[in-house]
């Protein structure tokens, strides 16, 4: 559009006006070299500890296990804690569909208004924040983080990251959306009073496998 | 949205009167304020991090055309578009075009500083389109038909009471029973919007940071609004401003530490979220469709001027939260879209001095603000440049253009102005003699003085002068004399 | 010049501040006392104003000539002393931002900001009153409360902005009134909040000005206090005459009058008859 290619050419000539880069494409000779200050609030060398309390501290909760095969064991104990026994369907990342459900239907489509409960998996964790994160894909759709009432994060001990700066490194490609999530939805819009459960999930839960070698 | 900061002074008395907005300020003061103190004093570090915050947009404004292409190279190497706005009206046109090809009905929004500033709810309406705030607070003051009063909490200012009034009004007919509680309304919002959610067409949301490098665009929220407005509709539409980019992700660490706590006292935000485009190969869901607007509308111009500092901003209100007049007075005095200190700076330079000429008035130039600001804007500096570049095209108020001549006019001769104070000195005192015994070291009404004495006792002096005491003293005592 | 503690003498212009020339001398006349009692010699010579006013107006053209004017009339002095944090900050902190082109003026009011400190920033920070031996050498403690008041009061304390936030002042009027005085200060939750004085602004704003006077009121009657200490007149004025117009009998003085030795009984705004 002739219009808007004026516009975009007209605010970059005013930018360099100020900038002094005379065509597009110069890279600045200092592209930046400033760095960040040392994350000065430690997590400490148990990342478990840390990480548990910063989810506790926002209403998040979390609940170990030794082997990813007892996973529906401890879906089935938390519903129950939560009132949910009889949720029949619920959502599944992909690569859990194949676990044991028992009596429960488990799909890995994306979700809809319906679905109550998701069970999605963790492409890492945050100890600094309490934070999962999580990767758009084909096997996990974003929407099934934060359409259910209740999300329950699968997360293996060993892609628990002290700071958000480790993971950088790891991501090859950016995907699609790339979610921090610490804790359940919640607003204080009225009256300064925190409610849970504003849009996304009311009910936030992380089941943490212990790997055999945590490092 | 529309200026109406002329108003000012009239809006600001009558806030004063409200006496739910004093209550509303006093929680959102104590809220926002002590959490921020609580979290930043943990980091104990947080002094550097604002030096990092500061030093990094400083670099990225010396090379904003450098990383806003490099931004937009990215960001359509993953199949999104980027558009460029002059200002607020081309922005709507352009939001119109990808609404009208994308034969949208109904779009829901996130909460978007930017969409205010170009009215684009209003745009969109005129032609027709069902618009739905998902932001709660949005959504509040949409059924109040208000705008924001706060930019990280637009509906600070509403009681309880009022929102379930609200609530009650345009709820019922839909079928919803009256609500009085924090969590009852808060379900009721829920249940309300996950329908609009889920049938919208279009979702358009703010982009809190650029991030060059990469081509994302990070959207901060708690409540999730962002992200369901942005993965479920087919089209999502990201309004922004330039002066939003940053270099890489190494940065957005830094800042995301900045942001949260300098916001809303949390270490992190419930829900961060990069986006890098629409649906890939084989997602089963997320839009087809993803459009950045990068909203000029006098940025660009700002940009080597001597406000330029203001494009730091972060948007995190912490200015807002630590500034007595604001929590005095509340958002909507201010007459525009950006409140407080940081709205004090802009709103002149983005509609114009001779409008809002009141705005950096409204300061005790305390600082509290320029204290808090995670990436150090200079605020009182700022506005005192306001004052001055008013006092040059003649603008100042000419009671004050009087009074000032008249101070400076004896303060260049300080021997009259020794005698002249002595002078009013003398007629102080013979005024405070006028008041009922027990009351004669106070003035109560004094012609000339009703903007003091209407609301306090002008103390007065008991003796004459310190620089003729001392004098007399000096001779009594044949001090020497320098 | 030397910094070493007790050893250091000389001669202080006293910046009188207008307000205090005005309003109330006995803020100067004890800040007098006070820096004479420490060894130096204090000289007020003719001044009127350093600008402020115009400056915060956005009158730099006006601010200069009085900016120029008042560096000639104290540049000859050793130090310059202030008993107000929002006037020492002027001169310390603006007066070199105003001469940016022009160099001489611009050295001139760098060497001159250099020596320049509020009262308690000068005698606790520079001179290093009473931090080595204890030993404030002050006229006799708590000679400036009324008789009537000594021993059950209870004192608190505002922090003027632009002493706290310009030139870092808090701890310094403290540790000067404990030393001097023994005074414990009974903090109020909102010491560091603006008063709403701001200078021309409680004129402008008288509304909002008010409403800010009222929220630090609140924050003086929380700690019971019946008197009310701080470091700057304007602001003092503007508490006390909103004090005084709700029929407080909360005294307000100047933290220098508590240790210049002066017998004040009223307070500013203070009733004769006690």
């Amino acid at each position: 559009m002739t219009q808007g290619s004026n516009s975009r050419q007209s605010i970059l000539n005013r930018i360099r006006n100020f900038t002094g880069r005379e065509e597009s494409g110069e890279v600045p000779e200092k592209l930046w070299s400033i760095p960040q200050p040392k994350y000065a609030v430690d997590p400490g060398e148990d990342l478990v500890a840390s990480f548990t309390l910063r989810l506790n501290a926002v209403h998040g909760t979390l609940r170990t296990i030794s082997d990813l095969s007892y996973l529906p064991v401890a879906v089935d104990d938390y519903l129950a804690e939560s009132g949910l026994s009889n949720v029949h369907e619920i959502l599944v990342h992909k690569a859990l569909v194949s676990l044991e459900w028992g009596n429960r239907s488990v799909s890995s489509r994306k979700a809809a208004k319906p679905d109550s409960v998701s069970v999605t998996r963790a492409y890492a964790g945050i100890s600094e924040t309490g934070t999962v994160v999580m990767i758009s894909s084909p096997d996990s759709p974003t929407t099934q983080s934060y359409l259910p009432d209740t999300n329950i994060v699968v997360l293996r001990e060993s892609r628990l990251l002290a700071t958000v700066e480790s993971l950088w490194p790891l991501l090859e490609n950016q995907p699609r959306a790339l979610n921090f999530i610490t804790g359940p939805s919640k607003t204080a819009d009225i009256e300064q009073t925190i409610v849970y459960g504003a849009h996304g999930p009311r009910r936030f839960h992380v089941i943490l496998i212990k790997d055999a070698d945590a490092n | 949205m529309e200026v109406l900061t002329h108003n000012f002074k009239p809006a600001a008395k009558k806030a004063l009167l409200d006496q739910d907005l004093r209550a509303a300020m006093g929680r959102a003061e104590s809220g926002f304020v002590d959490t921020r103190k609580k979290v930043t004093d943990e980091l104990l570090n947080f002094e550097e991090f604002r030096s990092f915050g500061r030093d990094v947009k400083n670099h990225t404004l010396a090379n904003l055309d450098y990383y806003l292409e490099l931004f937009e190279k990215n960001v359509t190497a993953q199949g999104g578009h980027v558009h460029w706005a002059k200002n607020g009206e081309e922005a709507n046109r352009i939001i119109l075009d990808i609404c009208k090809q994308a034969d949208a009905r109904k779009i829901i929004k996130g909460k978007s500083m930017v969409s205010e500033e170009a009215g684009t709810n209003a745009a969109l309406e005129r032609q027709g389109y069902k618009v739905i705030e998902t932001d709660l607070g949005e959504y509040i003051i949409q059924l109040a038909g208000e705008t924001p009063s706060h930019i990280i909490a637009p509906a600070v200012h509403k009681s309880k009471k009022a929102v379930t009034e609200l609530f009650d009004r345009y709820h019922a007919p839909m079928g919803y029973e009256p609500v009085t509680e924090h969590e009852a309304i808060v379900n009721q919002a829920r249940q309300i919007l996950r329908d609009h959610f889920c049938s919208a067409d279009v979702g358009i949301t703010g982009g809190n940071f650029l991030v060059a490098e990469t081509g994302s665009v990070a959207i901060i929220t708690n409540e999730g609004n962002g992200d369901l407005t942005s993965c479920l509709p087919k089209v999502h539409i990201v309004t922004t401003s330039i002066e939003k980019v940053i270099p890489d992700m190494e940065a957005l660490g830094g800042f995301l530490r900045l942001l949260a706590r300098s916001a809303t006292g949390q270490i992190t935000s419930v829900y961060t979220t990069l986006f890098n485009g629409p649906k890939r190969d084989k997602d089963i869901d997320g839009p087809e469709e993803f459009h950045v607007v990068l909203l000029d509308n006098g940025r660009s111009e700002i940009l080597g001027s001597e406000y330029q500092d203001i494009l730091r901003c972060i948007r995190c209100g912490a200015c807002l939260n630590h500034c007595p007049v604001y929590t005095s007075i509340g958002g909507h005095a201010y007459g525009w879209v950006y409140p407080g200190p940081m709205g004090s700076v802009l709103t002149p330079i983005l509609v114009g001095r001779e409008n809002a000429g009141d705005l950096p008035n409204a300061c005790t130039l305390n600082g509290r603000c320029a204290s808090v600001c995670p990436v150090k804007i200079p605020l009182p500096s700022l506005l005192r440049k306001h004052r001055s570049d008013l006092v040059k095209a003649g603008s100042q108020g000419s009671a004050q253009k009087v009074t000032l001549s008249f101070w400076y006019a004896l303060a260049r001769r300080p021997v009259l102005y020794g005698v002249l104070m002595r002078v009013f000195n003398t007629v102080l005192r013979l005024f405070s003699q006028l008041g009922k015994a027990g009351q004669r070291g106070r003035i109560q009404n004094l012609p000339g003085a009703s903007a003091w004495t209407s609301s306090r006792d002008l103390p007065a002096p008991d003796k004459s002068t310190f620089q003729a005491l001392w004098k007399t003293a000096k001779v009594s005592s044949n001090r020497s004399v320098k | 010049m030397s910094s070493d503690t007790q050893t250091v003498s000389g001669n202080i212009g006293l910046f009188v501040t207008c307000l205090v020339d005005l309003f109330r001398p006995s803020v100067a006349f004890s800040a007098a006392r006070l820096l004479e009692i420490q060894g130096f010699s204090v000289s007020v010579p003719l001044q009127s104003c350093c600008g402020q006013p115009a400056y915060n107006s956005g009158d730099e053209g006006k601010t200069r000539v009085l900016a120029k004017q008042f560096i000639e009339q104290f540049e000859k002095f050793d130090y310059v002393v202030a008993p107000s944090g929002s006037c020492s900050a002027m001169v310390k902190i603006h007066y070199p931002d105003l001469f940016d082109s022009e160099p001489d003026w611009h050295k001139r009011s760098q060497q001159l900001a250099s020596r320049t400190f509020e009262l308690s920033e000068f005698l606790i920070d520079v001179l290093k009153v009473g931090l080595s031996d204890g030993d404030v050498k002050t006229s006799n403690g708590l000679a400036g409360l009324p008789d009537k008041l000594r021993g059950d009061s209870v004192i608190t304390y505002h922090d003027s902005c632009s002493g706290l936030r310009e030139l870092g002042i808090r701890s310094q009027p403290r540790e000067l009134l404990k030393q001097g005085c023994g005074v414990e200060i009974n903090e109020m939750s909102n010491s560091e909040i603006c008063c709403g004085f701001g200078g021309t602004f409680c004129v402008k704003f008288p509304e909002i000005s008010t409403r800010m006077v009222d929220n630090k009121i609140e924050g003086v009657v929380e700690t019971d206090a019946n008197i009310l200490l701080g470091g700057d007149l304007g602001c003092l004025m503007n508490i006390a005459g909103r004090l005084k117009r709700m029929g407080s009998k909360t005294r307000v003085y100047h933290y220098a009058e508590m240790l210049g030795g002066d017998s004040v009984d009223d307070g500013i705004a203070g009733e004769k008859d006690v």
